[in-house]
């Protein structure tokens, strides 16, 4: 399992929690497993996702971190009836085997790449995601960042900061408006991100699994004929077996020197370190990522480039949409532990 | 001229009468004669007999031929003879057309059929002669105009290294001397090549300040010695003066507007301003103006014959346009030549505060979330309240933009516009407390000067924003920095400050500022259109049309 370092506000009031309510020496002391009020249900958090997440789990059920006592995984394994997970860590087959009890994996992302889904099926255990409270913003940020790249607002900022304006003006950027962009995946995300690029004026087209014809755009078969006949390429699909490396060297060269990629699906879409060499080399014009195939690793190679955006994942992250996507989890845990049925239900 | 392009004139018949028709035979052309049989196709072959009479012959496909075999020589001969007789006809009407087609000095007193060929090749070499010419004035304007070396050896340096297979020498001697009237080119070049005398024709023909006057070309086995006379004149008194009134780096206007108009650049001599204007400009009817440099009334007063400023921005706050009104001056600005980058700038740097893009990227080059671990949250942008303020053809577009993201526009305008679905506020105060952001891209004048004051951006409160894609003066700047420093409003985006490129220091340590070098223009694009707006209100004004994007000034 990756070690995901947390967030420095996180720190103290985690501690403080398990001062306070040391549940973990409880679950020792009284093993009362029949106990059917959700208090005792053993929830485990993979990493620290959201402070507000915890502080719901808190109150209604236990949860045990995964990150502050990995080796109390032995004594807790059969109250730990829920996982909660999220984009960089979800429950492999290991660890779904390390718990004979668990009934429900509740992934804090929309993305279930990191959840074995056969194994899951296998075993009959529930997965949910978080789906529709967070495409707008991640839709939000894909236009975000091709503004960002497109017209170097990044460097515009560091430009003004380093005071080099008082020598010199700012060298010229490139258009956004009327620029054909092209899709990959036109699920939710991707068709809010068409939706909003039309009021560009650009002209949408997109790769899909399936034609999608009343909504009006044009499809192309395959992604290396997209990207020939893109400006601006982004990825928005989802992660399985085929979509792999599905941005190889083939789509770059399509994409070419005038295209660039924008990279907000996860980071195993791209083969990274082609995109490397291709920006490096000049061969592709500019890609801008929010995801990265090592997260928090990215290629040190890409930190001098101007025409490259590098974000840290940050396609949710806002205060208003973790706090939904919270809500969404704990509800899914409730309705499942009362016997109803799921919200957003994958297996 | 299609007769010049006909197969009566071979190779062999242009040398002896020292011709160039090497570009102008295409041997793919005929003539359509009238055929006898429009189903059997005919070849036309020509050749020159010594006196230099041609002969024209006709013989028909092979399919012919053999198919006719077996007939009789006596049927050939009757087909020989009434080909002949055709031919013949063929001929004298051709040569009547001669008489019709070369004008009327060549023809004068001639009366003969072979003395009309022959004046159709003089007539051909005068055209040459013409069209040699006018390309060395070209050349020669090319090489004046890019203050290239005095004796204008090195554009035609280019022809030397053009291959040539017979055995004189294959590179070309040019010099070029002063002479009584002007210039005189005397060029040596191998006698096969061709170009030689064309291509320096052609470079003159682009030099609008000579006139070829005489093009004598004498031949010196194996050599061609070409002497070009050429006049040097004044330049043509027909094409406007245009004032250009510009910073030193700003210069993509310079090579459009000379094109079409002869300019004159402000910070090119060493004199200052006024003195500049007084002796140099007093005849200047049209002014274009560049960059942020200030068009006030003691400039104006030194240009009495002012009529136009056509003014490269949007914004014309740099030009005094009450006193512009008094004296009767029309201003021009870029009209809607902007507006759409300017619209993705604005969006672009709301999303990039909210979702701190730029602060997240240098936490990522840093290092630092591999070592820290994850960045701040940002602001989510949907479903927040925006105020425009002035819904001008900017406004339109930014408003345009936030609809699908969820954003609730309204707005505040000089007038409130009908048709326009947004809820509209009355003064700047009350929109800036009904809503979460303001966008500012309204026009810089009296009314609007430091329009954002502290007032306005305590209504806005502690969780709103501004961005500012207009002009510095629109916000009070002191203030602006000391509500952002003591967080009294959320942040901004800036791209225009007072004092541009001097930006307040105070904000260079914040986090919740966006700061741009007024860039929100800077596409090729953009200044592709404002170059073709500008010379369309130019040409627009010097012959007397309605201006393109006239700017009111009262």
């Amino acid at each position: 399992f990756t070690f995901y370092p947390r967030r420095a506000q996180d720190t103290l009031s985690s501690s403080l929690c398990h001062l306070v309510y040391p549940t973990h020496l409880l679950a020792n002391f009284f093993p009362f497993e029949k106990l059917e009020s959700m208090e005792s249900i053993g929830v485990l958090m993979m990493c620290p996702m959201s402070s507000y997440l915890e502080n719901e789990l808190q109150k209604r059920f236990n949860p045990v971190r995964f990150w502050n006592f990995p080796v109390f995984l032995e004594t807790h394994r059969n109250s730990i009836r829920a996982v909660v997970g999220n984009a960089s860590t979800g429950a492999d087959a290991e660890l779904i085997d390390g718990l004979p009890k668990l009934e429900i994996i509740s992934s804090f992302s929309v993305g279930i790449d990191k959840i074995d889904l056969g194994k899951c099926k296998e075993k009959g255990i529930r997965v949910t995601n978080t789906p529709d409270v967070l495409t707008e913003d991640v839709a939000d940020l894909a236009i975000g960042l091709i503004l960002a790249l497109l017209r170097r607002l990044c460097e515009c900022d560091r430009y003004v900061r380093s005071r080099k304006w008082e020598y010199g003006d700012f060298q010229l950027a490139t258009k956004f408006s009327g620029k054909s962009v092209g899709i990959l995946g036109l699920g939710r995300i991707g068709t809010a991100i068409a939706k909003r690029a039309e009021a560009f004026s650009c002209p949408v087209s997109y790769y899909s699994r399936r034609v999608k014809p009343d909504l009006g755009y044009k499809y192309y078969p395959t992604v290396v004929e997209l990207a020939q006949n893109s400006d601006i390429l982004v990825v928005a699909c989802p992660l399985t077996d085929e979509t792999r490396h599905i941005v190889n060297r083939h789509v770059m060269d399509a994409l070419g020197a005038k295209g660039v990629l924008i990279n907000i699906g996860r980071g195993p879409h791209v083969d990274e370190q082609e995109l490397v060499n291709a920006l490096t080399e000049g061969r592709l014009g500019g890609a801008a990522l929010d995801v990265f195939e090592q997260e928090p690793h990215v290629p040190e190679e890409l930190f001098p480039l101007e025409n490259v955006v590098l974000l840290p994942h940050v396609g949710s992250s806002t205060v208003e949409t973790e706090n939904a996507m919270a809500d969404l989890v704990v509800a899914n845990l409730e309705a499942h532990f009362a016997g109803k049925s799921l919200l957003t239900p994958v297996v | 001229m299609d007769f010049a392009s006909s197969s009566l004139f071979t190779a062999d018949f242009a040398y002896e009468n020292e011709l160039d028709l090497s570009s102008l035979i295409t041997p793919s052309t005929f003539i359509p004669f009238q055929e006898p049989n429009p189903s059997i196709p005919t070849i036309h072959c020509a050749g020159a007999e010594n006196d230099g009479r041609q002969r024209i012959r006709e013989t028909t496909t092979t399919d012919e031929i053999i198919t006719n075999e077996d007939v009789e020589p006596k049927n050939k001969k009757a087909k020989r003879r009434e080909i002949e007789r055709h031919r013949r006809q063929e001929v004298t009407s051709l040569f009547g057309n001669l008489r019709y087609i070369l004008p009327s000095q060549y023809i004068k007193g001639k009366r003969s059929s072979s003395d009309h060929v022959q004046e159709a090749v003089n007539y051909i070499k005068d055209l040459e002669k013409k069209i040699k010419e006018i390309s060395l004035k070209r050349d020669r304007i090319k090489r004046s105009l890019s203050h290239s070396s005095s004796t204008g050896e090195c554009s035609i340096r280019s022809l030397e290294s053009s291959y040539c297979s017979c055995d004189g020498d294959t590179h070309i001697n040019v010099k070029v001397r002063t002479c009584l009237v002007g210039i005189e080119i005397v060029a040596s070049c191998c006698f096969r090549q061709e170009s030689c005398l064309s291509s320096i024709l052609q470079l003159l023909v682009q030099e609008q300040c000579l006139d070829v006057v005489s093009c004598i070309s004498s031949r010196l086995h194996p050599r061609f010695i070409h002497t070009i006379v050429c006049e040097s004149k004044s330049m043509a008194e027909e094409s406007p003066l245009v004032l250009v009134h510009r910073p030193p780096t700003m210069k993509y206007m310079d090579e459009p507007l000379t094109r079409y108009y002869r300019i004159l650049t402000t910070h090119t001599s060493s004199d200052p301003l006024p003195v500049f204007l007084s002796r140099h400009a007093s005849s200047v009817r049209a002014v274009v103006s560049i960059g942020r440099f200030k068009i006030d009334a003691d400039f104006l007063s030194r240009l009495p014959s002012l009529q136009l400023i056509v003014c490269t921005s949007v914004g014309t706050d740099h030009v005094d346009l009450p006193e512009c009104n008094r004296r009767g001056i029309a201003v021009t600005n870029a009209g809607g030549a902007y507006s759409e980058d300017v619209a993705d700038y604005a969006v672009g740097l709301l999303i990039s505060f909210l979702r701190r893009i730029p602060a997240a990227d240098r936490y990522v080059r840093s290092g630092k979330w591999a070592r820290c671990g994850e960045f701040q949250l940002g602001i989510k942008l949907s479903g927040k309240r925006i105020g425009i303020l002035g819904l001008g053809s900017i406004g339109s577009l930014i408003a345009k933009r936030l609809e699908p993201f969820g954003c609730i526009i309204s707005y505040n305008s000089t007038r409130q516009k009908q048709s326009i679905p947004y809820l509209y506020y009355p003064d700047v105060v009350s929109l800036a407390a009904n809503n979460d952001v303001i966008v500012l891209c309204c026009a810089l004048n009296d009314q609007t000067r430091h329009i954002v004051n502290r007032e306005v951006m305590e209504a806005l409160g502690k969780k709103g924003i501004i961005i500012n894609v207009g002009r510095g003066g629109l916000i009070d700047e002191k203030e602006m920095v000391k509500c952002l420093v003591e967080g009294v409003i959320g942040g901004a985006g800036l791209d225009a400050f007072e004092k541009e490129p001097g930006v307040p220091v105070e904000l260079f340590g914040l986090d919740n500022v966006v700061l741009s070098p007024h860039c929100a223009i800077a596409t090729p694009g953009s200044f592709d259109n404002v170059v073709e707006l500008a010379l369309a209100n130019l040409k627009a004004f010097f012959s007397n049309q309605p201006l393109i994007s006239p700017v009111r000034l009262n």
